[in-house]
């Protein structure tokens, strides 16, 4: 679909200027020099009113006049005029626009109003509509540049999105001097029309990229992000870095593009789901994005192989502190790596400062033979006996047995080398953690593309009667399903929960407490009070004779905290017996919808923040995996003699869940604080639900 | 025929609303209601007539064609105490007596609203006791449950009423209390001689101000102005993280915002929630202009205040709790409310 965006066959320059410098002028610079296979110049239009001719190309007084149609028109005209230039696009016949002008949205109320207009234009005659306020795009395969950056980096394997118009520039301005290579790069503005999905679901197809770098301040629609990108990451990396993830970054970017600050938790787990590899840094969407651009797998431990000690003991910690492993060799290695005279023949290798060039390549050729390793990493410092052409030729034969990051540390003397190695597509580090991390980047894609799952178990659940009860609270404009209702809610999806009842009298409760049997714990309801404990409003092991002096001190504890009119009764609960407590609970997230929680229960649960995300629906591995994946794991296996707790009755618990969050979009938030897990085969039972309910708007 | 006087132990407690809502309904079924407020406090200038805007407002509601001059003949339009100095109590009476005729001659029904609380008046001969004795009304008290010890207020108005207070009408009655009401309560001021008419919860939509009032009341500035006046129920501070803000934006149902000018993270969020009705903007600081565009396409209005946010909740809690029961809204949710929580039946067959 957005094929002819990317390769166009004659593109339209409107607002096209004489005046260097200008953008007009740029971008029709930048698009004189975008020639076909054949070095036969494309088809380019100027579209300006006020001229005839510019830079020698005929320029046209509106898009209507022209002689042909176009496949893409390019616009950097004043926000006011540009609904008419795209009515005009349409009318023409064009199909995709890149809108270079600002001045919309994000330039306040008159600026909305004219997006909105670009958005309905666009939806009647269905154009690809990339932007506005954006720099635009470039393809290098074609030698499309339709930015108004000064340069084109050079072919590669790596596209990249930005939601930000400068770092796009900067990147293509770098890229150069890096000699790094990107397939695509799009400036993505403001989302109007086409947003980074429609873009990864194009990329995904092209033969040309092989890894999706993004920066991304916020994502349009987070369910549709999650299904592209999870069928993309199969096949291709996606390396995402999304900003705003503090509570200031959120407020900048929130100021810079008016995006919503989702959970920071609710984008790393998205991320996490859907097996994009997500970094805070912009060194981090490189190096990753460079290393995937070329490794997509290692079977096997990680060697280091070094003339220098110091550095091969840094890159050795980093190996470990980034989950990868280093290898063991085999003793036909061992044996060959002995022969050499060297500091250490085990890895990490070290061939001595007094080593040359070709003792550090016989080295890396023994290493990479050997099975057990699945990649290397080879440190040079500059010493007297060392060439580093001569090393980084080695590398280089290395690299087309196995995959290898070299590090040469140095300034002038290296140059030449990682020049060398540039022309590869390998990049070079000086810093031997920074090529450690760079590598870890393919064992998060792996296990990140592992993790992207799966089959959702389906519970009978009788819908009818809670979507009622849903309806019925939300028609009252009661926020909080706290009490009974909450529990009868849980109750019909197979979550198991002890006898109760709300009791808004004294002999109510006593009444209830009759029926449901001594001794009875007594809890007040009012979605005022969160922490009930907190404020002497739980009363446990009550016995018939304490009921109602309990129900009226609950009453009366509760009254002082809040208002009369927001209390609605006492909750009169069976007591349950020993076992350990968790949390189970959700926040609908404005991106990405649902978001359960897990986490080991009790009050330090705020303070130690063990606890574990997913977005669900979840499956049966999903769940199980939230429970391992929280420290406090440990203490529901059992320790010290302990029995081991219920996990497969708490796997149902989440399972279950999950499908509550999963069927009713009008639960907003819900917690089961605490859940009490028995011992193996005894079960688990929630104790206590709150919910928020949302209105129908 | 009987009519019937609507008091109340304390200002604010729904007296024209449930008058306006009686009204309605009692005209649905084919009676024909007049209403009469003898004694009016809350004097203010509409165009270049001065009236009672709690009878001017009630009179709109229930638009029963009389003059507003007889609808609330006695208007203090001046300091009471010298009101109570310089004119004869007789004066008000008879002009209280002729009005009351004058409405009362072609009425079904007529119910009369009495002054701000039931013993305002009582200087002038005007209070409510001495309106039901000189119109032969009984008393249906409207009140207000703020706490318990209403009902001890409700056993002083009985003492000062004697027999004619007949009716007790609780309102804005939430949470477990209701149970009581109706099982414990009901009995007590049976057993003193006063009727339980009703109970009905509190409902957040009447109390709810509009936007337009709110922007008067703070002398705000419009950044962005809606076509539709929307009334608001709830206000929130916006001073927290956007995450923790989220929780207390979904619980609302119509809220206005208040927060600082330069919080574009909360009044973003506070825009795509669906919940928050208008953001008043404090401390005078200009939002960033996307936020302005997002707000005009989601026709949510933006008011820009000169006060600091502590300031101006505080102003936000003068008036609130104080609204009118004006605007198609609040009239159906009234009507609602006392057709589902007030005995009408026993009304109709006292009334005869």
């Amino acid at each position: 679909m957005l094929e002819q965006l990317f390769n166009p066959g004659g593109i339209a320059v409107v607002g096209a200027t004489p005046k260097a410098g200008k953008v007009g002028n740029t971008l029709l610079r930048n698009l004189i020099s975008f020639q076909n296979k054949d070095n036969t110049a494309r088809r380019i239009f100027a579209v300006n009113a006020k001229y005839d001719r510019i830079l020698d190309v005929k320029c046209y007084p509106s898009i209507l006049e022209l002689e042909e149609t176009v496949d893409l028109a390019v616009v950097a005209v004043p926000a006011v005029s540009v609904p008419e230039v795209i009515e005009q696009c349409g009318e023409k016949g064009i199909s995709n626009v890149v809108v270079i002008s600002a001045g919309f949205k994000e330039a306040g109320r008159e600026g909305a109003v004219l997006e909105s207009e670009l958005i309905q234009i666009s939806d009647k005659y269905d154009l690809n509509l990339v932007g506005p306020n954006c720099v635009g795009l470039l393809n290098t395969h074609v030698g499309l540049n339709a930015t108004f950056g000064k340069s084109v980096p050079t072919k590669g394997n790596i596209a990249f999105l930005s939601q930000s118009g400068a770092f796009a520039l900067a990147v293509i301005d770098w890229s150069k001097a890096a000699n790094v290579g990107f397939s695509k790069i799009v400036s993505i503005g403001n989302k109007a029309v086409l947003d980074e999905c429609d873009f990864i679901e194009y990329l995904y197809k092209d033969t040309e990229t092989d890894v999706i770098a993004m920066y991304l301040e916020d994502i349009r629609a987070g369910t549709r992000f999650m299904d592209i990108v999870r069928a993309v990451t199969k096949t291709k990396p996606v390396v995402v870095m999304k900003s705003g993830r503090t509570d200031a970054g959120a407020k900048a970017a929130s100021s810079h593009t008016g995006s919503l600050a989702g959970s920071s938790e609710a984008f790393s787990t998205a991320f996490q789901q859907s097996g994009v590899v997500e970094v805070n840094t912009i060194n981090d969407l490189f190096d990753f994005s460079l290393t995937l651009s070329r490794i997509r797998g290692i079977t096997g431990g990680i060697a280091i192989v070094t003339n220098s000690g110091g550095p091969g003991v840094m890159a050795a910690d980093a190996i470990e502190e980034s989950g990868l492993v280093l290898a063991s060799f085999g003793r036909d290695t061992l044996e060959k790596l002995r022969v050499l005279d060297m500091a250490n023949f085990y890895n990490p290798v070290d061939v001595r400062g007094d080593a040359d060039a070709d003792k550090f390549g016989t080295a890396l050729g023994i290493v990479a033979a050997d099975e057990q390793v699945g990649a290397i990493i080879s440190i040079l410092s500059p010493t007297a006996q060392i060439e580093f052409d001569k090393a980084g030729d080695y590398v280089l034969d290395v690299n087309k047995k196995k995959p290898i990051i070299p590090v040469f540390m140095g300034g002038e003397s290296v140059i030449g080398a990682i020049d060398r190695f540039k022309l590869h597509g390998i990049a070079n580090y000086f810093d031997p953690v920074r090529a450690v991390k760079a590598l870890s980047a393919v064992g998060r894609y792996s296990e990140g593309r592992e993790s992207v799952s799966v089959q959702t178990p389906y519970f009978n659940a009788d819908r009818k009667a809670i979507a009622d009860l849903v309806e019925a609270r939300n028609r009252k404009g009661l926020k909080d399903g706290v009490g009974v209702e909450g529990f009868k809610l849980l109750e019909a999806y197979g979550i198991p929960v002890p006898s109760c009842g709300n009791a808004e009298t004294a002999e109510a409760a006593l009444e209830l407490a009759d029926r449901i049997g001594y001794p009875v714990s007594l809890k007040i309801v009012s979605p005022d009070i969160i922490h009930k404990t907190d404020v002497g409003c739980v009363k446990l092991n009550v016995r018939r004779e304490e009921v109602k002096e309990t129900f009226f001190e609950i009453m009366s504890l509760a009254e002082k905290y809040t208002s009369t009119r927001r209390i609605e009764g006492v909750l009169v609960q069976q007591m349950v017996g020993d076992g350990k407590e968790v949390i189970v609970g959700m926040k609908r997230d404005t991106n990405f919808g649902p978001l359960i929680m897990f986490g080991l229960g009790g009050i330090y649960v705020e303070v130690f923040k063990d606890v574990s995300f997913r977005i669900p629906p979840l499956s049966t591995e999903d769940a199980l995996e939230m429970i391992k994946s929280v420290k406090a794991y440990r203490i529901l296996k059992g320790i010290r003699g302990e029995p081991m707790s219920d996990i497969d009755s708490l796997v149902k618990v989440l399972l279950r869940f999950s499908q509550i969050c999963m069927d009713f979009p009008e639960v907003l938030e819900a917690d089961l604080n605490p859940v009490k897990v028995f011992e193996d085969g005894k079960g688990c039972c929630a104790l206590d639900f709150k919910m928020t309910i949302g209105y129908r708007l | 025929m009987k009519n019937l006087l609507v008091s109340s132990v304390e200002e604010y407690s729904g007296k024209s609303a449930v008058i306006i809502a009686l009204g309605l309904l009692l005209r649905e079924e084919g009676f024909k209601v007049g209403y009469f407020k003898p004694f009016g406090v809350g004097i203010t200038r509409i165009g270049d007539q001065l009236v009672d805007e709690d009878a001017y407002n009630t009179a709109i509601a229930l638009n029963t064609g009389d003059d507003m001059d007889d609808i609330c003949p006695v208007k203090l339009d001046r300091p009471y105490e010298d009101f109570v100095c310089s004119m004869f109590p007789d004066v008000y009476k008879t002009r209280v007596l002729d009005s009351y005729e004058r409405i009362s001659a072609d009425k079904d029904i007529v119910l009369v609203e009495g002054a701000a609380s039931y013993e305002v008046g009582i200087a002038l001969g005007l209070c409510d006791r001495d309106i039901a004795s000189a119109l032969d009304l009984d008393i249906l008290m409207a009140v207000k449950y703020t706490s318990d010890f209403v009902l001890d207020h409700v056993l002083a108005a009985k003492e000062f009423f004697g027999a004619s207070l007949k009716f007790v009408l609780f309102n804005q009655l939430a949470g477990y209390k209701k149970a009581y009401v109706n099982e414990v309560v009901a009995g007590f001021l049976k057993a003193n001689g006063m009727e339980l008419l009703g109970s009905m919860p509190y409902d957040p939509l009447l109390a709810g101000l509009f936007v337009s009032e709110i922007c008067e009341a703070l002398n705000g500035e419009w950044l962005v102005k809606t076509e539709e006046d929307v009334l608001i129920e709830e206000f929130l501070i916006g001073a927290m993280s956007p995450q923790s803000a989220l929780k207390y934006f979904r619980r609302v149902r119509q809220a206005a915002l208040i927060t600082g000018g330069d919080r574009a993270d909360l009044q973003n969020l506070a825009l795509e929630t669906g919940t928050i009705k208008c953001i008043l903007l404090t401390g005078h600081l200009e939002p960033p202009q996307t936020m302005l565009g997002k707000a005009e396409e989601k026709g949510v209005p933006v008011i820009l205040v000169m006060d600091d946010t502590l300031t101006t909740m505080e102003k936000v809690d003068e008036i609130f709790g104080k609204a009118r029961v004006r605007g198609d809204a609040k009239i159906k949710k009234i009507k609602e409310l006392v057709a589902e929580y007030v005995d009408i039946n026993r009304l109709k067959e006292y009334l005869g």
